[in-house]
């Protein structure tokens, strides 16, 4: 199957008091590798609910989501971590970057989250960070602490911290939100040059502008209408 | 997770002080009290050392020193004269607080010590003498001083010097017996012949007590009954009367002394806990993104473990090496007029003591993170994820 996450009749209920909240309604979705898929939305469509079920922080209430061929709803809270750990690279809005690491630890420290084979010792995690960090051209800023880059920087860190496990795919939660517009074209390029890399990268976003030459997914009332 | 937790604490500087100095806040007093109740428990069992082997006849109770106990002289040569009693090494004797005398460092006061010139041995045993250590053939006011007199009164071997209406002519000066800062009774003591020791004391024909060194193949034990047996109403003070005496003098101290340290204990605890719940919180976005990006929940409790440990550790050692200056200055502002060698205090410390207080900074750093590192390990990835 060519799907990296295939999902069918995603339902999400929430229970509030005695009300039942259906964030996501039987909703549908299948991104293949390679693709770069946007997702739009107005507020309360269910974006986030679907960024956290596709991301593994969340399972469905009813229906299969199937992430590398592994349907989440059947995976142990220690499986799921795990997926997140080695088949998902996260970018946030607001970066989240660990204020207390410099940049190259930032992007060193998913690596410490690895199992088995793929562990690695210390110079090659070096070696991966400073890679990961050439690519997305921050190599001379590398021994900076997060709080003396600028906000496009700091996004930069992001990604190449999502890079740096060799993820199956990218999940970035509106990456340019909280950016300025030369910054966010060169995020948005970043992503790009990632993408045609081989890295699948999923995006949520306000933003028309930035989903040109991506599948663009829109979803309404807790279903993709594309 | 160890080296995160460094950079953490020293990203999060002010936070960090608070937590290391409630810690060493602790361990200071903690430490303090113990070294405190180390010495006291010391200088009695030195104190009482110095007994050791002699039988010390006396009324109103044991007690050593035995100053509260009053018997006739006549009552003296009669237990003198007995043949368990070895008169060669036995002495009648008058214990006395010195009138006017020096009371410095916690109050041991100058104690006057009359003997039998030539029996001072019974009091004096083992303590090494400067000068002379029998009175035979010096004047009357001759006096061989402990070590803490000679420096009360700032003389020495030759001097002369006055206390109230008294003269005293110093022949010797015994080395410091007691092990520790604490002065014993015989380093605070003025061995003097009996007959001036009640003069000064206004104490004529009067004694203490009876210094006894059982004769021939008498045992302690068959001296102790006899005497009993024969006088009822008097008291004999043994070697088995010393750890009594310990317990009856300390056992109240001890009591509140530890129920200080579990106080200052438990408010340390629970104020690092504050400090460390309040990393948490502050740290609940870094944490929801660890947990995004696959870090396992047991390695979030072992960061905030980490941390509160590494606070934990470097606010204990911080405690330990103030402990003896804090020490003396809580002796001088407590009317101490020597000061305590720091190096000794740390040298004369027992491995008890000090196993104790890193027990103390272990178990602070491991409960007060406990809570706050379960509550980091329940946090939710989304949850934490949109928190401002």
């Amino acid at each position: 199957m060519k799907g990296l996450v295939n999902g069918k009749g995603i339902w999400k209920t929430y229970k509030l008091d005695a009300t039942e909240i259906h964030a996501l309604r039987g909703l549908n979705i299948n991104v293949d590798k390679g693709e770069f898929v946007s997702i739009m939305g107005p507020s309360g469509s269910g974006k986030s609910t679907l960024l956290n079920m596709i991301g593994c922080l969340d399972t469905p209430t009813k229906g299969d989501l199937i992430i590398d061929g592994k349907k989440t709803s059947s995976m142990s809270e220690g499986e799921l971590t795990q997926v997140r750990a080695e088949k998902i690279g996260y970018i946030f809005q607001t970066f989240n970057l660990l204020p207390a690491l410099s940049v190259r630890d930032n992007v060193e420290f998913p690596m410490r989250n690895l199992n088995g084979d793929k562990k690695m010792d210390k110079s090659s995690k070096r070696k991966r960070a400073e890679e990961c960090l050439e690519i997305v051209g921050l190599g001379q800023r590398m021994n900076y602490l997060p709080a003396k880059l600028s906000g496009g920087e700091r996004q930069r860190v992001a990604i190449a911290r999502a890079l740096v496990n060799r993820p199956k795919f990218i999940l970035a939660d509106e990456p340019t939100g909280n950016l300025d517009s030369e910054a966010t074209k060169n995020i948005i390029e970043t992503l790009h040059n990632v993408n045609s890399e081989g890295t699948t990268v999923i995006m949520v976003t306000h933003d028309v502008e930035t989903t040109k030459d991506t599948r663009v997914m829109r979803i309404r009332d807790g279903v993709i209408d594309e | 997770m160890l080296d995160i937790a460094f950079k953490d604490f020293k990203a999060k500087k002010s936070r960090a002080a608070m937590c290391i100095i409630g810690v060493m806040a602790c361990v200071l007093l903690i430490g303090v009290i113990n070294i405190v109740m180390y010495e006291m428990q010391s200088s009695l069992k030195g104190d009482l050392g110095t007994v050791d082997g002699n039988l010390y006849f006396e009324q109103n109770g044991t007690a050593y020193p035995p100053y509260g106990s009053v018997l006739t002289e006549s009552l003296g040569n009669k237990i003198m004269n007995r043949s368990e009693v070895d008169p060669n090494k036995s002495t009648e004797a008058l214990f006395s607080p010195l009138r006017n005398g020096i009371s410095s460092n916690g109050g041991t006061p100058t104690m006057v010590v009359g003997v039998t010139p030539g029996k001072e041995q019974a009091f004096i045993a083992n303590a090494t003498v400067i000068g002379k250590s029998s009175l035979v053939g010096e004047s009357k006011n001759a006096v061989i001083i402990g070590n803490k007199t000679a420096t009360d009164y700032n003389v020495s071997v030759g001097d002369t010097f006055k206390v109230g209406d008294n003269k005293f002519k110093v022949v010797g000066v015994m080395k410091k017996v007691g092990a520790t800062g604490w002065p014993l009774t015989i380093d605070s003591s003025m061995v003097m012949s009996l007959s001036y020791a009640q003069d000064v004391s206004d104490r004529q024909n009067m004694i203490s007590t009876v210094i006894i060194k059982p004769s021939g193949n008498y045992s302690a034990q068959a001296v102790e009954n006899n005497l009993q047996d024969d006088y009822p109403k008097y008291d004999i003070y043994t070697k088995k009367d010393t750890q009594k005496t310990i317990d009856n003098n300390l056992s109240g101290v001890m009591i509140f002394m530890n129920m200080i340290n579990a106080f200052i204990f438990v408010v340390s605890i629970i104020l690092i806990m504050n400090v460390m719940m309040m990393s948490v919180k502050e740290k609940t976005k870094e944490i929801g993104t660890m947990r995004a990006i696959g870090t396992k929940r047991r390695s979030i409790m072992a960061l905030i473990m980490y941390e509160s440990l590494i606070l934990s550790a470097i606010g204990g050692v911080i405690g330990i090496l103030l402990m003896a200056p804090t020490y003396n200055v809580l002796g001088i502002l407590m009317g101490a007029t020597t000061q305590f060698n720091i190096l000794h205090v740390y040298q004369a410390m027992p491995a008890t003591v000090l196993e104790q207080i890193v027990a103390v900074v272990l178990v602070i750093g491991t409960f007060s993170g406990l809570l706050p590192a379960y509550l980091a390990n329940r946090i939710s990835p989304i949850e934490a994820l949109r928190y401002e």
